[in-house]
């Protein structure tokens, strides 16, 4: 843009300069004729009055001289202004073919000047005699102008310039606000203020927000899926289980000396459907846009029903969480991982529970602690390392530590026990921001 | 006591009805949502043991709906996923507690227990009434750190108006929680094993822990000698 605009300020400007030239030169030619028709041949001389029309011509300061030159004799008329003129005599004298315009440039000193020679052959008492007809003519005025047209043109393409730049930017920023709304969009779902894009973009970027959308979709639909079917799974695996654990149970008494072992295998069975079943409706495969769950509900929520579980022990739960602790992580897989952290609290703390919530710059930290009886320190690394082997777990311990544990190190996180002031044990996640 | 079952599951809901019969419980079933939700919104159970994947009607709406209507007796609820969305959703439905499939029907039986046990407000499983004792985990009953031999009928009667003490419990409630449907509802039957309990625990007849409301039906109450 700035180079065809510079371009077009330098065509201009030759234009304008052609322009002005010929003008010049119409003037240069109208003043010759004028000289010529006022021009009178007598006594072997060619005379012209002294004073010329063009007022100009006498007065020395207005940079328009003229002069006729004798071919023999040098200049035989010179008009007032050149008279007068500091430049007489700087004229350089040329010889012209007749009958024919010639323009050219001359310098004297700083000033410039034009000058027309125009030859012609005059018969004076039945001689021909060739006088040369000279127009000079200051550029101090043609300068001025081409200065003046500079400056207004420059202004004038300034002008356009910042006009262009104005506009441009508008149409740019109007061009792109579909863009923009988009990205703003994309925030809100990331959010999870809208569950899709809405269809009311230009046709150049539809296809975009359609594919967006149909992607999100699919992804919704083939999650939906994936959990039903593993649930559905689960629920058809478990009941066979159920039947035989409580067929065993009732015909315990004939059985004994089984009854251990196939009670141990169902139990593992039971776990690994458990375990395999948390492992991958955990989502596992981290959602394309995973909106912010606040935890302090959740923990609301949990705690408030295991304090109806464990009514009888009348514990008493104290959530430090504040509203604005948020994890991006689907719900139900935060409700997991508190679900279980949060129930051996209750389960083995004797009257309190305490839960805290901080952040720094990579990690959300959540401290759950009890006033219980704790974790030796020597089953403390058993106990979290049963999540990634939960098949081969001793039976009749329940595995919601290891779905814990599995949950945590999907989102790459840590967990570490430790021994609360409370006295009981002390469970401290981190998970990475 | 009286127990519902809402199990869809044929298997699984038959052998909680044998275990639970075995037990002398009293027992409605249902194997489906809206047949459940007949019998939750109808009856009144000491107990109810709810699935929460049903078909017609899942587990919490019928929840919902029993506690929207009033009903107050424990209820326990069976998931087969056991994640906590679920658990967390039938506790705050108004459900009592929670048990994850496959369980050991020793362990449905002690929750079971421990809510009817709370539902009257007595946190222990042994429920003491100095000189008298009735452990109901082991179903067992002492006079004066005697221990007393009764039949499950005879038990059953005891605990439940022990569970209910200081109220007036009529004979038809007492029949419709302690016998079958199919039971002949002759309230001399209920006559009879009351005066064999009575004898039973207080032969002397000085501690007198059942009184006859008259009108009403019976009070276990045991004064302080």
């Amino acid at each position: 843009m700035p180079i065809l605009l510079g371009f077009s300020a330098f065509m201009l400007e030759r234009a304008f300069r052609a322009t002005l030239l010929s003008a010049e030169e119409g003037a240069l030619t109208t003043h010759t004729y004028s000289m010529m028709a006022l021009a009178e041949p007598e006594e072997g001389f060619l005379l012209l009055p002294e004073k010329l029309t063009d007022s100009r011509f006498n007065d020395p300061d207005s940079g328009l001289y003229a002069q006729v030159v004798d071919d023999d004799y040098g200049p035989v008329w010179q008009s007032i202004s050149l008279q007068i003129s500091p430049h007489n005599g700087d004229i350089p004298i040329k010889k012209v073919a007749p009958g024919k315009m010639h323009i050219e440039e001359f310098t004297v000193g700083d000033d410039r000047f034009f000058i027309s020679r125009f030859n012609t052959v005059w018969e004076i008492e039945e001689q021909d005699r060739e006088y040369q007809f000279t127009v000079i003519h200051s550029q101090e005025e043609y300068r001025k102008e081409i200065v003046s047209y500079r400056t207004t043109l420059a202004s004038l393409l300034g002008g356009l310039v910042l006009l262009l730049i104005v506009t441009q930017t508008i149409i740019i920023r109007w061009g792109l606000l579909p863009l923009r709304r988009l990205a703003s969009d994309i925030k809100q779902l990331e959010a999870g203020d809208i569950e899709s894009l809405n269809q009311n973009y230009p046709d150049e970027i539809l296809p975009v927000t359609q594919n967006i959308n149909h992607l999100l979709e699919s992804e919704g639909t083939q999650r939906k899926r994936y959990k039903n079917t593993l649930s559905d799974l689960a629920h058809s695996l478990k009941t066979p289980l159920t039947v035989i654990r409580s067929t065993l149970n009732n015909k315990r008494e004939a059985h004994e000396d089984s009854f251990a072992v196939i009670d141990e295998q169902v139990e593992r069975m039971n776990n690994i459907v458990t375990h395999q079943l948390n492992r991958a409706s955990a989502n596992v495969t981290k959602a394309s846009f995973q909106a912010l769950t606040p935890l302090a509900p959740l923990i609301q929520r949990i705690s408030s029903a295991l304090g109806k579980v464990y009514q009888e022990k009348g514990i008493q739960c104290i959530s430090r969480v504040d509203d604005t602790a948020a994890y991006p992580a689907p719900a139900d897989d935060l409700m997991e991982l508190l679900g279980n952290l949060l129930e051996n609290a209750f389960k083995y703390g004797n009257s309190q529970v305490l839960i805290n919530a901080s952040r720094d710059n990579t990690h959300l930290h959540l401290v759950i602690e009890d006033d219980g009886n704790g974790i030796p320190e020597s089953v403390r690394s058993d106990i979290l390392q049963r999540g990634a082997r939960a098949d081969t777990s001793t039976p009749g311990q329940g595995i919601g530590l290891a779905i814990t544990t599995d949950l945590i190190s999907t989102y790459d996180g840590g967990l570490r026990v430790d021994t609360s002031d409370l006295g009981g044990a002390k469970f401290h996640v981190s998970l990475p921001l | 006591m009286r127990l519902l079952i809402i199990e869809d599951e044929d298997a699984v809901r038959q052998q909680l009805v044998d275990y639970f019969t075995g037990l002398k419980f009293v027992i409605d079933s249902a194997a489906d949502g809206k047949e459940g939700s007949y019998y939750a919104m109808e009856f009144d159970y000491d107990v109810a043991i709810i699935d929460i994947g049903l078909p017609h009607k899942d587990g919490i709406s019928i929840i919902k709906e029993l506690r929207a209507a009033g009903k107050t007796y424990p209820i326990l609820v069976l998931t087969a996923r056991g994640n906590w969305q679920d658990k967390v959703n039938g506790l705050e439905a108004g459900a009592d507690d929670y048990l994850v499939k496959p369980f050991h029907t020793e362990e449905l039986r002690a929750r079971a227990n421990a809510l009817i046990r709370r539902a009257n407000g007595s946190a222990s499983p042994v429920l003491n009434f100095a000189p008298i004792e009735i452990d109901t985990a082991a179903k067992a009953v002492k006079v004066n750190a005697q221990s007393i031999e009764l039949t499950s009928y005879e038990y059953n009667t005891l605990e439940y108006l022990a569970l209910h003490a200081g109220q007036a419990i009529s004979k038809t409630e007492l029949t419709e929680h302690l016998y079958h449907q199919d039971f002949e509802r002759d309230s001399n039957v209920i006559e009879v094993f009351v005066g064999r309990l009575r004898k039973k625990i207080d032969p002397d007849n000085n501690i007198k822990p059942i009184k006859t409301v008259r009108g009403q039906g019976y009070r276990f109450q045991v004064d302080a000698p």
